[in-house]
C-alpha cells in the first residue's frame, strides 16, 4: 500500500465527509404492497384474533393469536376455554418462538452417507418416505412400521391409527411423553379402580396437600390448576384454605404452600401414612365406615408415628397439627406427583394420597373421573422399552417420529441412540432440529401447531380446535397432508378420499355434530367452533363416586442404598420454563429467570449454602455428579431451596442438537437415572439413589439476575400476619399510603407542585398474596413490548432488558421466599424525571411516567437516580435473528443503542382502549385496559385502572388494609400499590 | 540554497494551491445540495398512476381507494381487484393497465413506492385525525388532486405540534406519538 501521510489523510477525510453529507439524503425507498383481493376480516393496521390451541405441553390450553398485517405478534389465553380461561403460562406465551424459530428446517432433508443433511425437494422427500414404506410392505413387514409421536389426540390420532392399519401395523402408533405418570394411573387403578388421570377441582377443595406434585409448574395442566389454586387459596376475613407441600425441594409450588414439609426424595408417602395413622389413632374422623377403617388400619399398622418421625426427620407435633387441620376440612384433597423419574416410591406416594382422598365424602367433588386427562393415552415407559428392544433386534423397519424427542429425554443409559441406529429408516416430521431428528435419515418438516389445522382434546368433554393463525413461513407441510398423500399413493383414493387434512378434520367434526344432534346446521356449528376455538360442554357436577376398591395395601420401607452415608439425595425437577426440555430453544424462556433461583441461560445444581461452605464449593464451580448410572457436569448454585443433604438439578437443559439457543448449556439430569422399567406399573424404575459430588477445576459463571438472597430489611416484599390483617379489616384502618394524586402532595414535604391529571390517572395494584412466581407476566411483557433478549454474556453483566421482573427474596430464616413483581412505579414524584438533562422521562397528563426514546441521549442519570432499578439501558442495538423479527409489535418502537427504556403500562393498549371508547363517545370503563402482564396472569395478581374514577377497582383496592408502596419513605408516591402477602394462616380454621 | 523561511512559504503555497480545488468543489456540492432548482415531482411509481386524473378530473372520493382512513392506523391501499371495478370497462387496453393486469393475474402485487411516512419513532394513526379531528387530507398530503405524481413531504415535528396546539389536541409525548 502506498504511504498515506497525515495531511493526505486529513484531505481525504474532508472530502469523504462532504460526500457523505451530500449522499445521505437518499435512502432506500419504502414499499407499499397492496392485497390482490380483499382478505376476510382484515383491516390493515388492525389486529385480527384467531382462536387456536396451545400445544407447548399436553395441557392444551385454548389461546387467541393476534394477527397484525399477516404476522402473529402475540398469543393470549382464550377466555372462553375451560382450561386456560384467558390465561397462559410462560411456555404458552413463548409458543411464538417455536413458530419463528430461526433454526427451523428450510425444507425436506436427506442424510448423506457422510452423515450431513442435504436439502431436497418435497417430491424427492415424499418419494423416499413412500419408497421406504413400500420396501417394508413388500417384505410383508407392514407391522414393522412404527409411528412415535408426542401426545396427539383427536383427528390426527385417528388418522395415524387408520394410516398404520392400512399398512398392517395395528399397534404401531406409540405416544411417547417423558412425563407419563404411570404410577399415578396405577395408584388410581389400585384405589379407585380407574386406570386414568382425573380432572382435579382444586377450587372446590378446602384443604390441599401436595406430595411433590408441582401443579403450578408442569403437573398435568398448570394454567388450569394455577387459576383454580388462586381462587382456592384466596384470603378473606374467614381465613384461607390451607395448602401443605411435601417434597424434597422448595419448588415454585412448594413456595406457594402455607407449609413446606421437607423430606428426602422418596419419603413423601411416609407423611401421608403419618396423617392416616394419626387420624385413626386419635379417631379424628369417626364417620369413616368400619370396613374401610379396617383396611386403612391394616395398611398403617407397621407405621407408628415415631417410626415415621424418625425416618423423615419431621416433628410429631407438626405432623399432628397438619393432620388436625386435614381432619377439620370437609373437602380435603391430596395430590401426588405420580411420576417415577422425579422421586422414588412414586406409586406408594400416589396410593397413600389417594387413600387420604377416600376419608371424607366431600373430597369426591374435587376429583372428577368423568373428565379424564389425555395423559391416560400416553404409552407406558414399558412400551417404549419394548419398542427399543424391537429396534435393537432389527424388528422395526421404518420409524416415523413426530413431536417426540426420546433421544434427549430418555436416560443416557437407555442407549436410545443405539436403538435408533439399528433401524434402517428413521423419518422425522419435526419442524426444527432436535436430538432425535439429528439421528434421522430423512426429515420431512411439518407445520408447527400454530400453522396447522387440527384438534386436541386435553380431557374428555373439552375439544380444542387448532387453525392456522398465519400463513406458513417455512418450506414445511401439515403432517396430516403428508400422511394423506402417502396413504393415497398406496391404497388409492377411496381409502383416503379427503383432499387434505382440513377436509378430514371437518368430516370428523361432522360425526361429532351428528352424535350431539344439535339444532343448528353443521356449517354454523363448525363456524362457531372455529370462532370459539373448539367445543366444550358445561362442566358436569355429578359427584363421581370414589370408594376404596382393594382390601389391602402394603407400604414398603423406603430403601436405603449402600452408599447412603456418603452420597447426596438427588432430585431432578421439571421447570415451568422448559417442561421436559422442549422449551429450551425459546429465547424468552432461556432469558426468563427461574422462579426460585433467578437463573437464566443454562442449568445448575442446587446445593445448600452450608453444605457448599463445608465442601468449599462456590457459586459457579463445576461439579461432577455421579450416580451408579452416569455422570453430569454442572455449575454449583448454593441456595436454600434444598435441604443440606440433597442436590437438585432442573430438567430441560443439556441439549446437544436443539438449535443455537439451546445447545451447550449444562446439563441433562436424566443421565443420572437407570434405564430400567418397573414391572408393576410400567413406569421408570427410580431407585433411591445417592449421587456423589466431585469438585472440578473448572468454573462456569451462573447467569442469575438476583443481587442478593434477602431484602436486607428494606421491606420491598412485605408480609402481614393473619391476626394483624384481620384487625386491619375489622377496624377499617386505612393503610399508610400516599396516593399519587394532588392530595398526596404536602407543601411541607414536597418541593415540586402536584401534577394535575386529565381524565385518567393510571395505576396498578399488585396482590402479592396471589402471586405464584411463574413469570408468565415477564414473558408476556417481552412479547408485547419488543423487549430485547440479551443472552448469557450480557445477563452476567447485569444488562438484561426485562421491563418487568419477578424478584425473589428469601425470608431471613431462608425457609420460604417472597416474590415481588417489580416494574416502573410511574411515581407522581419520580426521581428519574427531575434529573434528565433533555427531559426524556417526564410526567404525562394521565400519570404515566413517559420515556421518550427519540429524545433520550443516554446519560443514564435517570437509572442512577431510580430507586427501583427498573430502567433498562440499551448497551447495544439488540437484533433478532430472522424470522424472530416478524414477531415484533408494530405499535411499539424497537429501541436502539444508547436509549433508556422501561415499563410503559402498555401505553399502546391504553391508546387502543381510549380510541375505542372515544369512537363510542364515552370514557374508558374500568377493566377495559389490560396491560400484557395483567392479561396473562393465571392467578390474577394485577389490577389496572384509573384513580380518577372513584368506583374503579384500583381506587378501592388502594385502601385495602394490606396495601403499601415500595420505598414509600423516599416520597416518590408510586402509582403501584402492593398488597402484602398474608402469613400465619395455617392455624386459622375457616 | 533556500533558507528556512522560503521553504516554509513554499510549503504554505502548496497547501493554498489545494484550497483552490477544495473550496470551489465544496461550493458546487453545497449548491447542488441546497440551492439547485430540483423538480420535486415525486418518485416514479412502477405503474404510472395519476392522482390528478382519479381524484381531480374524475372526482373519485379519496376513501373509495383509501377506505380504512377513518377506522385504522393506515389509510389502506386499494386492493388490486378494485382497480378493475372500473378499468375492466374504462381504457382496459392502456399499456399501464395491461401491466397492472399482468400483476393482478399473476398474483404479484405492485410494489408502490411509499411517499408519505414519518420516522419509526412516530406512531402516526390516521383514524383520530380523520374521524375526530376532521382534518382534510390535503393538510398533510398537499394538493393531491392536481398532481400526477405525489410529492414527498418532509414532515417536521413542528408541523404536527402547531396543529395539535391550535386544535387543542393531545400533545402528550407517549400517549400521542412516541411510544
Amino acid at each position: 500500500m502506498a504511504e498515506l501521510g497525515r495531511r493526505d489523510f486529513l484531505k481525504l477525510m474532508g472530502l469523504t465527509s462532504t460526500v457523505t453529507a451530500v449522499g445521505c439524503s437518499s435512502e432506500t425507498p419504502r414499499k407499499l404492497i397492496p392485497y390482490i383481493s380483499p382478505p376476510e376480516d382484515v383491516i390493515p393496521g388492525k389486529a385480527t384474533w384467531y382462536a387456536s390451541t396451545c400445544r407447548e405441553c399436553p395441557a392444551g390450553c385454548g389461546l387467541l393469536a393476534k394477527n397484525r398485517d399477516g404476522h402473529i405478534i402475540k398469543v393470549e389465553g382464550n377466555p372462553l376455554h375451560p382450561t386456560s380461561g384467558g390465561k397462559l403460562c410462560p411456555r404458552g406465551q413463548a409458543s411464538l418462538h417455536g413458530l419463528y424459530n430461526p433454526d427451523r428446517f428450510p425444507g425436506p432433508l436427506k442424510k448423506e452417507p457422510n452423515g450431513k443433511f442435504s436439502l431436497i425437494s418435497w417430491e424427492e422427500g415424499e418419494g423416499l418416505l413412500i419408497g421406504s414404506l413400500h420396501n417394508a410392505i413388500k417384505k410383508g413387514h407392514g407391522d414393522r412400521i412404527v409411528f412415535m409421536t408426542d401426545l396427539v389426540t383427536g383427528t390426527l390420532h385417528d388418522l395415524i391409527g387408520t394410516w398404520l392399519k392400512e399398512f398392517g401395523s395395528t399397534e404401531g402408533h406409540i405416544i411417547y411423553e417423558p412425563f407419563s405418570y404411570e404410577p399415578l394411573r396405577e395408584a388410581n387403578q389400585i384405589v379407585f379402580g380407574r386406570d386414568a388421570i382425573p380432572h382435579y377441582r382444586i377450587e372446590q377443595a378446602d384443604f390441599l396437600i401436595s406430595f411433590n406434585a408441582g401443579f403450578l409448574e408442569t403437573w398435568l395442566s398448570n394454567v388450569d390448576y394455577a387459576r383454580q389454586f388462586a381462587s382456592f387459596h384466596a384470603v378473606s376475613e374467614a381465613g384461607r384454605h390451607p395448602f401443605v407441600f411435601v417434597g424434597p425441594r422448595l419448588s415454585m409450588t412448594a413456595n406457594n404452600a402455607d407449609l413446606w414439609l421437607a423430606v428426602a426424595p422418596g419419603y413423601e408417602y411416609l407423611v401421608a401414612l403419618a396423617i392416616l395413622r394419626i387420624i385413626l389413632d386419635e379417631n379424628l374422623l369417626p364417620s369413616i365406615n368400619p370396613e374401610p377403617r379396617e383396611i386403612l388400619k391394616a395398611a398403617v399398622a407397621p407405621w407408628p408415628l415415631e417410626k415415621i418421625t424418625d425416618k423423615t426427620g419431621l416433628s410429631g407435633p407438626l405432623l399432628q397439627k397438619v393432620t388436625h387441620r386435614f381432619a377439620q376440612a370437609s373437602r380435603p384433597l391430596a395430590l401426588a406427583e405420580g411420576f417415577s423419574t422425579l422421586c422414588p416410591h412414586a406409586r406408594e406416594t400416589a396410593v397413600a394420597a389417594n387413600l387420604l382422598c377416600c376419608l371424607k365424602p366431600g373430597t369426591q367433588q374435587t376429583i372428577d373421573f368423568s373428565s379424564t386427562s389425555a395423559y391416560g393415552d400416553v404409552a407406558r415407559i414399558s412400551v417404549i422399552r419394548e419398542l427399543s428392544e424391537r429396534m435393537k433386534r432389527g424388528e422395526v423397519e421404518v420409524l416415523l417420529i413426530y413431536g417426540a424427542n426420546p433421544a434427549f429425554s430418555l436416560p443416557a443409559s437407555w442407549e436410545f441412540q443405539k436403538c435408533l441406529e439399528s433401524v434402517p429408516t428413521v423419518v422425522s416430521f419435526s419442524s426444527a432440529m432436535d436430538e432425535t431428528s439429528a439421528l434421522a435419515h430423512l426429515v420431512l418438516p411439518s407445520h408447527t401447531p400454530l400453522e396447522s389445522w387440527g384438534d386436541y382434546p386435553p380431557r374428555t368433554g373439552v375439544l380444542g380446535l387448532m387453525q392456522p393463525v398465519m400463513g406458513s413461513l417455512f418450506n414445511s407441510k401439515p403432517l396430516g397432508d403428508i400422511l394423506l398423500s402417502a396413504g393415497r399413493s398406496f391404497k388409492g383414493q377411496q381409502r383416503f378420499p379427503w383432499k387434505d387434512f382440513y377436509a378430514l378434520l371437518q368430516d370428523s367434526w361432522r360425526l361429532k355434530w351428528q352424535e350431539m344432534k344439535p339444532s343448528v346446521p353443521f356449517d354454523s356449528f363448525w363456524e362457531k367452533a372455529v370462532e370459539r376455538g373448539g367445543f366444550w360442554e358445561t362442566e358436569s357436577t355429578d359427584p363421581p363416586g370414589l370408594s376404596l376398591r382393594t382390601t389391602s395395601f402394603h407400604f414398603p420401607e423406603p430403601d436405603v442404598p449402600a452408599d447412603s452415608a456418603t452420597g447426596f439425595h438427588f432430585t431432578a425437577y421439571p421447570t415451568i420454563q422448559f417442561f421436559d426440555g422442549r422449551g429450551a430453544n425459546r429465547l424468552w424462556l432461556q432469558e426468563l429467570p427461574d422462579p426460585l433461583t433467578q437463573t437464566t441461560w443454562g442449568g445448575w445444581v442446587e446445593i445448600h449454602p452450608e453444605t457448599a461452605e463445608k465442601l468449599k464449593i462456590e457459586k459457579g464451580d463445576m461439579l461432577r455428579l455421579r450416580s451408579p448410572y452416569g455422570a453430569i457436569e454442572v455449575p454449583a448454585l448454593p441456595i436454600f431451596t434444598v435441604p443440606e443433604d440433597t442436590l437438585a438439578v432442573p430438567i430441560g437443559q443439556g441439549h446437544t442438537s436443539f438449535g443455537q439457543f439451546a445447545d451447550g448449556h449444562p446439563a441433562n439430569p436424566m443421565h443420572l437415572f437407570p434405564p430400567d422399567v418397573d414391572p408393576v406399573e410400567g413406569g421408570m424404575v427410580r431407585p433411591n439413589l445417592r449421587v456423589s459430588l466431585e469438585k472440578l477445576d473448572k468454573h462456569l459463571p451462573v447467569a442469575h439476575t438476583d443481587g442478593s438472597f434477602t431484602q436486607h430489611d428494606r421491606g420491598f416484599a412485605q408480609v402481614i400476619g393473619f391476626p394483624d390483617y384481620l384487625k386491619g379489616v375489622t377496624s377499617n384502618h386505612k393503610p399508610d399510603i400516599v396516593p399519587p394524586l394532588p392530595e398526596g402532595f404536602d407543601p411541607k414535604r414536597d418541593f415540586y407542585p402536584p401534577h394535575e391529571h386529565k381524565d385518567y390517572r393510571w395505576c396498578m395494584v399488585v396482590d402479592l398474596d396471589r402471586c405464584i412466581g411463574c413469570g408468565a407476566c415477564v414473558v408476556a411483557c417481552y412479547a408485547e413490548n419488543n423487549v430485547a433478549v440479551v443472552g448469557r454474556e450480557q445477563v452476567l453483566r447485569g444488562r438484561e432488558m426485562s421491563w418487568l421482573r419477578v424478584q425473589r427474596y428469601f425470608e431471613p430464616d431462608a425457609a420460604v421466599a417472597q416474590w415481588l413483581p417489580m416494574f416502573c412505579q410511574h411515581c407522581d414524584c419520580a426521581p428519574c424525571e427531575s434529573v434528565c438533562p433533555v427531559y426524556a422521562p417526564h410526567h404525562s397528563k394521565e400519570g404515566l411516567n413517559n420515556q421518550v426514546y427519540n429524545r433520550c441521549i443516554g446519560t443514564r442519570f435517570c437509572s442512577q437516580n431510580d430507586p427501583y432499578k427498573v430502567r433498562r439501558f440499551n448497551w447495544f442495538t439488540f437484533t433478532r435473528p430472522v424470522p424472530l423479527n416478524w414477531q415484533l409489535n408494530p405499535d411499539v418502537l424497537v429501541r436502539q443503542k444508547g436509549v433508556m427504556e422501561k415499563c410503559s403500562f402498555c401505553v399502546q393498549r391504553i391508546i387502543e382502549a381510549k380510541t375505542e371508547a372515544r369512537n363510542e363517545g364515552r370514557m374508558v370503563r374500568d377493566g377495559e385496559v389490560t396491560p400484557a402482564c395483567v392479561q396473562t396472569c393465571p392467578a390474577e395478581v394485577f389490577t389496572f385502572g384509573s384513580l380518577l374514577d372513584p368506583v374503579s377497582r384500583v381506587s378501592k383496592m388502594m385502601w385495602d388494609p394490606r396495601a403499601y408502596q415500595v420505598l414509600a419513605q423516599l416520597n416518590t408516591k408510586p402509582a403501584v400499590f402492593y398488597l402484602k402477602k398474608v402469613i400465619e394462616t395455617l392455624d386459622i380454621v375457616s | 540554497m533556500v533558507d528556512n523561511g522560503t521553504k516554509q512559504t513554499i510549503e504554505t503555497m502548496k497547501w493554498v494551491r489545494w484550497l483552490w480545488v477544495v473550496v470551489p468543489l465544496m461550493g458546487v456540492m453545497l449548491y447542488l445540495y441546497y440551492w439547485y432548482p430540483e423538480e420535486n415531482i415525486g418518485p416514479q411509481q412502477p405503474i404510472y398512476f395519476s392522482h390528478r386524473v382519479h381524484a381531480g378530473v374524475k372526482q373519485i372520493n379519496c376513501r373509495f381507494c383509501h377506505s380504512f382512513v377513518d377506522r385504522s392506523k393506515h389509510a389502506g391501499l386499494p386492493v388490486m381487484e378494485k382497480c378493475f371495478f372500473c378499468h375492466k370497462y374504462i381504457i382496459p387496453d392502456h399499456p399501464q393497465l395491461v401491466k397492472e393486469k399482468e400483476h393482478y393475474e399473476s398474483k404479484k402485487p405492485v410494489q408502490w413506492v411509499r411517499i408519505f411516512y414519518v420516522p419509526d419513532y412516530v406512531k402516526f394513526r390516521h383514524e383520530p385525525h380523520i374521524a375526530w379531528g376532521k382534518v382534510d387530507c390535503a393538510v398533510c398530503h398537499g394538493p393531491v388532486a392536481t398532481a400526477d405524481r405525489l410529492r414527498q413531504v418532509n414532515f417536521q415535528m413542528g408541523f404536527c405540534i402547531n396543529c395539535h396546539k391550535q386544535r387543542n389536541a393531545q400533545i402528550d409525548c407517549w400517549l400521542a406519538c412516541h411510544h
